[in-house]
């Protein structure tokens, strides 16, 4: 999923960072008002968490090995916003310091994993929770949020990557095939994953659950838990 | 799966080591050295030829030699994308119409590889690679913590650098923290698991779980830390970045030989032939 330098057009690498810096402002906004300086070391302990866990590798059948991109629990606990920035720190050290992922496709890196990773599994808890906000909406609204998430964001690299043909030796309909067909099998481990984590946090520490989030404006927070039948 | 965790803290500790050697990138203020490998890695994007791909190959093998960074440790490092990328480029080849460069007799079939298919190949695997390569010698000789003190000067927002330099501070408390469990774990366990994957997935999912408030736990306490010792929602920082002349020269001359590459074409006396040089 980590795009490496080399792989994309240059315009295309200016397109995506474009549109990353417009949500990242609009995230550093939010997340300035919302959150207090408080919430500041919270939350980089929470990004040093994944960036952690992201490196325990799960074994799939064939011996590959997927891990956890983490998006969509911090988008559930956090907000998007603030799981935007905790997945831009992630790449940064990732891209700078361990050389997964480039320093030109940063941003379509990003906006993969940051913008589509975390908005699209907060949306969709969002609509589970509004219709019926009880326990098992949020581990099916999890599960199916990490899974579209992670698709919604392998179906991003996998654009980019064909509309960067011929810097990339592939086109569109390859590109997009290969990326949607690896990427829904790591959907479902990203999905159980998600499942189990927030059903951890359901047992051990719920509160963890209500913590403020940086949502956006048109949504407003996720809608309370009610607990009991 | 647990050992991937100790790699990463030992490659960590290596990093400190070649960045504080006593040589050529190192010496360079590393806002300096960030534009400029930025820019190279542009320009490496650019090129269109193999030969040029490798005269900017070359040059980085020189730099990295003038910085006292091992070829191994190099290599090394860039090895792992140039087998991705060679394995995405692998079938390009026999699918690419063109004319045939080499054929193989494969039972009743012939396997025909055919010259642009070849040539695409190279070009994108040569691209990818020194590109990489380009970005290993700047975090290779760059401590992470210079990186950010300069991307503060260059005004990245604030918020952000902060919770940057927290977040690279913790992920070694974690690593360490989950390496732990991970061996209780496996100290706990009757039989090694082999084929029980998804116990395997509720288990690590469920570690990272804890994990998560251990974490959780631990930043309310650093808050209070930070606030006993005077945090204010500021950071203050000790060391001054200072660049001089050997700064600007440093990067006039590298700007200068990446531009060289970009044109060789145009200014060889030797003409470049078929792309391939």
């Amino acid at each position: 999923m980590h795009i490496p330098d080399g792989f994309l057009t240059l315009v295309l690498c200016a397109v995506m960072y474009a549109i990353t810096i417009l949500f990242l402002i609009i995230a550093f906004w939010r997340t300035n008002r919302i959150l207090s300086e408080k919430q500041i070391p919270l939350m980089a302990t929470l990004t040093a968490m994944f960036f952690t866990a992201q490196m325990m590798n799960y074994p799939i059948i064939g011996g590959t090995t997927a891990h956890l991109l983490g998006g969509p629990i911090l988008a559930i606990t956090l907000g998007p916003y603030a799981g935007l920035i905790s997945m831009t720190i992630i790449l940064l050290i990732q891209a700078l310091f361990f050389g997964d992922g480039g320093v030109l496709t940063f941003g379509a890196n990003v906006f993969n994993m940051g913008v589509v990773g975390t908005f699209i599994p907060f949306l969709v808890l969002f609509a589970f929770l509004k219709v019926k906000p009880n326990r098992n909406s949020l581990l099916i609204g999890g599960f199916l949020g990490a899974f579209l998430g992670d698709l919604g964001a392998a179906v991003a690299a996998g654009l980019e990557l064909g509309l960067s043909y011929p810097t990339f030796p592939y086109g569109v309909s390859i590109a997009l095939t290969a990326m949607v067909i690896h990427h829904s099998i790591i959907g479902i481990i990203e999905g159980v994953a998600t499942l189990v984590i927030l059903l951890t946090l359901h047992k051990a520490r719920p509160d963890l659950l209500s913590l403020k989030r940086v949502a956006p404006i048109i949504t407003g927070d996720l809608p309370p838990l009610m607990e009991g039948k | 799966m647990f050992k991937e965790l100790l790699k990463v803290l030992g490659e960590s500790l290596r990093n400190e080591e070649y960045a504080s050697r006593n040589g050529l990138l190192q010496a360079v203020d590393p806002r300096f050295k960030l534009v400029c490998f930025f820019s190279l890695i542009v320009v490496t994007v650019l090129l269109q030829s193999v030969l040029q791909f490798l005269l900017m190959l070359f040059f980085l093998i020189v730099l990295a030699a003038a910085s006292r960074i091992p070829q191994r440790a190099f290599f090394g490092r860039t090895s792992l994308v140039l087998v991705f990328s060679l394995i995405i480029v692998l079938p390009l080849p026999f699918i690419t119409p063109g004319s045939p460069c080499l054929i193989f007799p494969l039972g009743p079939w012939l396997l025909i590889l055919s010259y642009e298919g070849v040539y695409s190949a190279a070009l994108f695997t040569m691209r990818v690679w020194v590109s990489v390569g380009a970005l290993t010698l700047l975090t290779l000789t760059t401590r992470f913590t210079a990186l950010l003190h300069s991307m503060d000067r260059l005004h990245f927002p604030k918020l952000f650098i902060q919770l940057t330099s927290l977040t690279y501070r913790y992920i070694f408390l974690f690593t360490d923290e989950a390496y732990r469990m991970g061996l209780a774990r496996e100290a706990r366990m009757v039989r090694k698991e082999r084929i029980v994957h998804l116990r395997t997935l509720r288990t690590i999912s469920s570690m990272i779980g804890t994990l998560f408030i251990r974490a959780f736990e631990r930043g309310e306490k650093i808050y209070q830390a930070m606030l006993a010792r005077g945090y204010s929602g500021e950071t203050r920082l000790l060391s001054q970045l200072q660049s001089g002349g050997k700064d600007w020269g440093f990067a006039v001359g590298l700007l200068f030989l990446a531009l060289l590459i970009y044109f060789a074409p145009f200014i060889s006396p030797v003409p470049f032939i078929g792309g391939w040089f």
